[in-house]
């Protein structure tokens, strides 16, 4: 499924929330950034355009992989939006603004990215800020499902008027798949809720605006 | 010269779909251990020394020693029992410090490594001393074994004993009382305590099954029957007479409290020394 990029509409009309999943590479500590709450090879093709020796192309295993963070938005297109500028942020680092990320990043005493054996911690920092970065620019409210409470930072970095932040459920965590799937539940429910509540009120909103005869 | 302006609808809007929202890169955000809140009691707060990281040389002990061996062998068992517990979270702590530190400067501090030498030897210390209890009370128990099956062979040997060996027998018993009751020929030597009381039945009855295998008053448990018998001379009428005595405090329910049978027997002792 998570093979191709995913409009809002075909996200609404396979029963998908409209949510950006973050997983996490427990090895080397790379991010990937999905519409679905799985991933394939196009999201690592299309996350690691430039790999090298510090930044390789990870593979798909499925067991070093766990979910990092789950972001719930308020519509689809919302969703969709982040889930593009995540990509791009991705891309300007890797590509066109590396320059200006290399700033940013920790150096051994070769003048390498600081690692431990494969794992580079800055990674999952900059898929922090990048979330961070994009609700702050988009203006578009979420709620974040961290994995745990340390991952987000200091709160100061949020907005705490557009994001709030939950925890997901630590047993839960054993079982991603049905984890995610509730998620996805509960958010399409959400999602359902607000809208039934937004077309009342838009119906309140129009009868008050027509003229009485 | 004129400008041409596109003024078509559908193309504006085409291109407004591919206006990209401007991005920035900004700083990684660094995860924090402050967003995390640990109760007080967390079970893993008993790894720190009072929430600390990492103690400075000074919070740690340098100049104590550990507990020698005299001091332990003066101390109950729940208090040997709770200083090894204190003792081993000291050195989980230390040893928690030390492993940081190892990885820090790639060898392990001395002065860390010193103070978990010393609480080490302090918790060696202590199983040797409740090992020392420990063969004490086996070998209490072995000799107690022992006394058992000397008293039996004595009983046999005394029981078995003809009028002719009779000053021999007294003779023996003599060594026997003390020997394993501690219980001297002269009166006034004596302790009383739990061993005199079980010193005290023991020949009674011994008494009576040589001299009145017969009686019906046997086996003596009341201490003061049993003092009268022990008393008695080693011949069959003085026994006789004083089982009679015994009958007669049965008929007029004398008898001992088992609870102040030392301080009755104390008593009696002193009256006699009196006389």
């Amino acid at each position: 499924m998570a093979t191709r990029f995913r409009s809002a509409k075909w996200l609404e009309k396979n029963s998908f929330a409209p949510q950006v999943f973050v997983f996490r590479n427990l090895e080397s500590g790379q991010v990937i950034y999905s519409q679905l709450p799985t991933f394939s090879e196009y999201q690592i093709k299309l996350l690691f355009q430039r790999p090298n020796w510090q930044n390789r192309k990870p593979s798909t295993r499925r067991d070093i992989w766990k979910i990092m963070a789950v972001v719930d938005f308020k519509n689809y297109d919302s969703a969709v939006v982040a889930y593009q500028s995540l990509v791009r942020l991705r891309s300007m680092r890797d590509l066109n603004l590396k320059n200006i990320a290399m700033k940013f990043r920790p150096r051994n005493q070769d003048g390498n990215i600081w690692y431990s054996a494969q794992y580079r911690p800055i990674y999952t920092q900059e898929a922090v800020s990048d979330i961070s970065n994009v609700l702050e620019t988009l203006k578009k409210e979420a709620k974040i499902h961290w994995e745990d409470e340390w991952r987000k930072g200091d709160l100061q970095n949020w907005n705490s008027d557009l994001v709030s932040h939950e925890l997901l459920d630590r047993v839960g965590l054993q079982t991603p798949k049905e984890l995610l799937d509730q998620l996805r539940i509960k958010a399409r429910e959400e999602f359902k809720k607000l809208k039934e509540s937004q077309s009342v009120v838009s119906e309140e909103t129009n009868e008050q605006t027509q003229p009485v005869v | 010269m004129t400008i041409l302006k596109r003024s078509l609808h559908t193309t504006s809007k085409a291109l407004a779909r591919n206006r990209q929202i401007p991005l920035v890169i900004k700083a990684p955000i660094a995860p924090t251990a402050n967003n995390i809140k640990v109760s007080d009691d967390h079970p893993l707060w008993q790894f720190f020394n009072d929430k600390k990281y990492l103690r400075k040389y000074n919070e740690i002990d340098t100049v104590g020693r550990p507990w020698n061996i005299p001091e332990l062998r003066r101390k109950s068992f729940n208090d040997l029992h709770s200083l090894w517990y204190s003792c081993l979270k000291e050195r989980n702590i230390l040893a928690r410090e030390t492993h940081l530190l190892t990885a820090e400067i790639d060898q392990p501090d001395r002065n860390f490594l010193e103070a978990s030498d010393k609480i080490r030897e302090t918790m060696w210390k202590i199983r040797h001393v409740l090992s020392e209890r420990y063969h004490q009370q086996e070998n209490a128990r072995l000799d107690a074994e022992q006394k058992e099956r000397l008293l039996e062979e004595f009983e046999e040997f005394y029981l078995k004993g003809t009028k002719e060996e009779e000053s021999e027998l007294q003779e023996a018993l003599k060594r026997l009382q003390f020997a394993a009751f501690g219980i001297s020929e002269i009166i006034t030597e004596n302790t009383v305590d739990k061993y005199f009381i079980q010193g005290l039945r023991y020949i009674a009855n011994l008494k009576i099954k040589r001299y009145a295998p017969e009686s019906e008053l046997s086996p003596i448990q009341d201490v003061g029957e049993a003092f009268i018998l022990f008393h008695a001379e080693a011949n069959k009428q003085d026994i006789d007479q004083q089982l009679l005595t015994i009958k007669k405090f049965r008929e007029d329910g004398i008898s001992v409290n088992r609870e102040s049978e030392i301080d009755h027997i104390k008593a009696y002792i002193e009256r006699l020394t009196q006389n």
